[in-house]
């Protein structure tokens, strides 16, 4: 098990330096390494490892990692291999609070901030209307669904919104839409961290009793757990968490699905003392991987991060599955 | 000790519109350190609500129950799977779970923030595994067991939370006769031995009646009749349970004509 962390760990670090010494433009190696450690290095080399290359890298460790954690908690709390930070609706929530600013005519000026705080209410927004909906149903498969006929709504309004748009919003969007861990610059990085790694350091409260919930919730509550504060305890930790990372980052898809299916598999257990930390490092991992493809170091253009991350996690979250099915080591 | 005791309880349920529907009325127990008592009665007359009730999962109508003296209400919960450890059968399979970290759940009360384990919590979980004969399955997947493993695997979880009161919703569901009858010795070896309070509920009333000097049988109309094996024999509630008109016990056997009506 130690050498399994150790091994995610490594390639975390290993992808975090790559991508703080890739980019499009050339940096040397020890030009990296002297912006990094305060030594000598030409300004330009050091704007561009310390104001772009690092917080890009820390925002998609800290991105994926957020959203694996995020999405581990829901699959625990809905019993669902499917859910994740993207089905509770909270990212269409999101998306929808962006198209309104972005393209509904508000007379309201497209700007980055617009953006982030539309974001933020829109994804807090849905949250809200999940959490009345928990409290009202104690069926967590009834908040799942409401969850997903509310992404669906969403993005209905947003596809009308769509089709009446001017041609630079309709742009603007859907650049937003791709994704981007490259949206945090260092003046941002404590309102996008905060939140993220608060939301990772609160969910380690919930391992023992997310374990407890593993047999079902009568189980739980047989072992004195609070289902209903536990739960509202996760919805509140995801919804930061997502509803952050997408104001910042865009709808990132996959990512907070896949992250806990691998931590499973990689440590055959479900206990959530391991899978916990697992899911952090392997959804740091993917959200640095993801990013590192998505700019394409070598090349002049990159691709939309979404398309990496449905690319690479739509076939894995099919093959986990299935396996998992098989192995018997899902939830 | 008085373990567990409960002074005029009343369960039961409304419908919604509909009229209340109880299921027990003014119902008294008292149950003393290594005590071990059986529940049994008709589908539906309530063995589960009670005992839900009891492990103070469920309100009930009226009456309180009280642990150890103390009212239930007052005791928060979070404490209390330290005084009780309860056994009820609607839970999912723990799917992805091993053996021993299902048993390794009853470990919960004893372990600190993210649940670590230390030798007298694995020592806890390996005596449980023994008792029920688990041992063998510690490492394979508890999705993988069959019903009756999986049911030894849950009892063990409760053995390993080694407190002080036991309520087992049918325990025995699942298990072949020679199991469910080592699992009422084993029981009885946890109440006579080890002093727990073990109250439980079943439908293999043979055994019980051979086995369990304590007996509550549930009607569903808000009555009860309590006692031994010898003096349930006797009462018409008996008769009525098990539609005959005569029920006797001999050498601890049940014997009654059951295809009298």
């Amino acid at each position: 098990m130690r050498i399994r962390f150790a091994a995610i760990a490594l390639l975390a670090g290993l992808l975090f330096f790559l991508s703080i010494f890739l980019g499009s433009v050339y940096v040397s190696p020890a030009e990296v390494w002297q912006s990094l450690t305060g030594g000598e290095a030409p300004l330009l080399s050091q704007k561009i490892v310390t104001a772009v290359r690092l917080p890009r890298a820390l925002t998609a460790a800290l991105g994926g990692g957020g959203l694996a954690v995020a999405g581990l908690l829901m699959q625990t709390l809905f019993r669902n291999p499917l859910a994740g930070p993207s089905v509770l609706g909270l990212s269409s929530g999101a998306s929808l609070a962006v198209a309104v600013t972005a393209m509904g005519g508000t007379g309201l000026v497209f700007g980055y901030y617009t953006q982030t705080i539309a974001a933020v209410i829109g994804s807090t927004a849905v949250l809200l209307i999940i959490l009345a909906v928990a409290r009202r149903f104690a069926d967590v498969t009834v908040v799942l669904i409401v969850g997903l006929m509310l992404s669906f709504f969403t993005s209905a309004v947003v596809g009308l919104l769509q089709s009446v748009a001017d041609e630079s919003s309709l742009k603007a969007f859907v650049y937003w839409g791709f994704g981007s861990f490259a949206g945090v610059g260092t003046a941002q990085m404590p309102v996008f961290a905060g939140p993220v790694i608060a939301g990772i350091l609160l969910s380690a409260l919930l391992i023992k009793p997310l374990n407890a919930l593993l047999p079902g919730e009568m189980h739980a509550k047989s072992m004195g757990v609070n289902t209903g504060r536990l739960r509202l305890a996760v919805m509140g930790i995801t919804g930061m968490v997502t509803g952050v990372v997408t104001a910042f980052c865009g709808p990132v898809a996959f990512i907070g699905l896949a992250a806990p299916h691998f931590a499973r598999m990689t440590f055959g257990s479900v206990n959530h003392g391991i899978i916990l930390p697992a899911s952090l490092g392997i959804g740091a991992v993917l959200g640095l991987l993801c990013d590192l493809i998505a700019r394409r170091p070598f090349a002049d253009t990159g691709i939309p991060l979404n398309t990496v991350c449905a690319f690479m996690g739509a076939p894995v979250v099919i093959y986990l599955i299935f396996a998992g099915r098989r192995k018997k080591w899902l939830i | 000790m008085k373990v567990l005791e409960v002074r005029g309880l009343k369960t039961g349920y409304r419908p919604k519109g509909g009229a209340e529907n109880v299921l027990l009325e003014n119902f008294n127990l008292t149950a003393e350190e290594g005590e071990l008592i059986a529940l049994i009665g008709a589908n539906g007359a309530g063995k589960s609500t009670l005992l839900r009730v009891l492990a103070g999962l469920q309100e009930p109508r009226s009456g309180a129950a009280e642990w150890f003296g103390k009212s239930l209400p007052k005791i928060p919960v979070n404490q209390r799977p330290r005084y009780a450890a309860s056994l009820f059968r609607n839970f999912a399979k723990a799917d992805g779970m091993s053996v021993y970290d299902l048993v390794a759940l009853g470990r919960h009360p004893y372990t600190g923030m993210f649940g670590r384990l230390r030798d007298e919590d694995r020592e806890a979980v390996e005596h449980a595994m023994t008792l029920t004969g688990i041992s063998d399955f510690r490492a394979r997947q508890a999705a993988t067991l069959s019903d009756g493993e999986f049911q030894k695997a849950m009892l063990a979880k409760l053995l390993a939370q080694d407190a002080p009161l036991m309520i087992l919703d049918e325990p025995a569901t699942h298990l072949d006769l020679p199991a469910a009858v080592d699992l009422l010795r084993l029981l009885n070896r946890l109440s006579a031995d080890h002093g727990k309070t073990v109250i439980f509920s079943t439908h293999n009333i043979a055994p019980v009646f051979k086995l369990v000097r304590k007996i509550i049988l549930l009607d569903g109309r808000g009555n009860y009749a309590s006692g031994t094996p010898e003096q349930l024999s006797e009462h018409h509630l008996m008769c009525s349970f098990l539609r005959t008109d005569k029920v006797r016990v001999e050498n601890g056997n049940l014997i009654y004509n059951f295809d009298n009506k």
